[in-house]
């Protein structure tokens, strides 16, 4: 029998058959396990960075907000201030 | 990015081992798409040209690529940690790019086994680079053809699973 290796065709026919077959090996196996694959972990790790800035932003719009209401007492205080010292002169 | 920087020199110690690659593969190519093909056709006294000047040039730049492509391969793996993953198929952490590139690995060093090993010492005898009786020459010359199409056929998934480990897993 001739070895199908003496032929160029063949030979191409069964690397494309072992692709195949190693394909389907990998695919079989991380079928039901796909989320430990790379892609699916830098996914889960882009969504916690995602959620981290969300977190960040809040965080800053609640200092933004404490430091607005800070600036604004002390404006008020600084008004009162000024019109008890006004006041004092009259 | 610095010149020096780490992911500077991995990606050039990555672009080395697909040059040396490219270089391996497409001479693999040429010897099993074209020369090996061609050779019946050409007429004897014109055969020389082939087995005395191109072939000897052909299989030093093959098989030294592909001892380049292995080197920077293992370094490369090395370099970003996964080599012992991918030598244990990925089995150790399930992760499928380790896998793939574990796949890709052992054939490669399967390839480069038998370039080193089987197609260089029986071309060395096919083309006359060392002594050899006829009979020694013609069936060298069937083993180093039968193992170069053997190489051949585990390219095709060899760099698939490259590749897919690459841009799929």
């Amino acid at each position: 029998m001739k070895n199908p290796l003496e032929s160029l065709h063949k030979t191409i026919g069964m690397g494309v058959v072992l692709t195949a077959i190693m394909v389907l090996i990998i695919a079989i196996f991380y079928w039901e396990s796909g989320s430990v694959t790379p892609a699916a972990i830098e996914k889960s790790a882009t969504d916690a960075a995602d959620a981290a800035k969300d977190a960040g932003a809040t965080a800053t719009d609640a200092a933004a907000g404490a430091a607005t209401d800070a600036a604004k007492d002390a404006d008020g205080a600084a008004g009162d201030a000024a019109g008890a010292a006004t006041g004092t002169d009259n | 990015m610095n010149l020096f920087d780490e992911v500077w020199g991995m990606f050039m110690l990555r672009w080395f081992h697909v040059l040396a690659g490219v270089m391996w593969i497409g001479l693999l190519w040429y010897l099993n798409f074209v020369q090996i093909v061609s050779m019946p056709k050409i007429p004897d006294e014109q055969k020389p040209a082939i087995s005395k000047v191109i072939a000897p040039r052909v299989l030093f730049w093959f098989r030294w690529a592909a001892l380049a492509t292995v080197i920077t391969g293992v370094i490369v793996a090395g370099w970003h940690g996964y080599i012992g993953d991918a030598f244990a198929l990925g089995i150790t952490d399930g992760v499928a790019k380790h896998t793939a590139i574990g796949i890709g690995m052992y054939l490669g060093l399967i390839m480069a086994f038998n370039v080193w090993f089987i197609i260089w010492p029986n071309q060395k005898k096919a083309l006359g680079i060392v002594e050899a009786t006829p009979d020694q020459k013609k069936k060298s010359a069937r083993i180093a053809m039968l193992t170069s199409r053997f190489n051949t056929m585990l390219s095709i998934p060899m760099l698939y699973a490259m590749v897919s480990a690459q841009n799929i897993y």
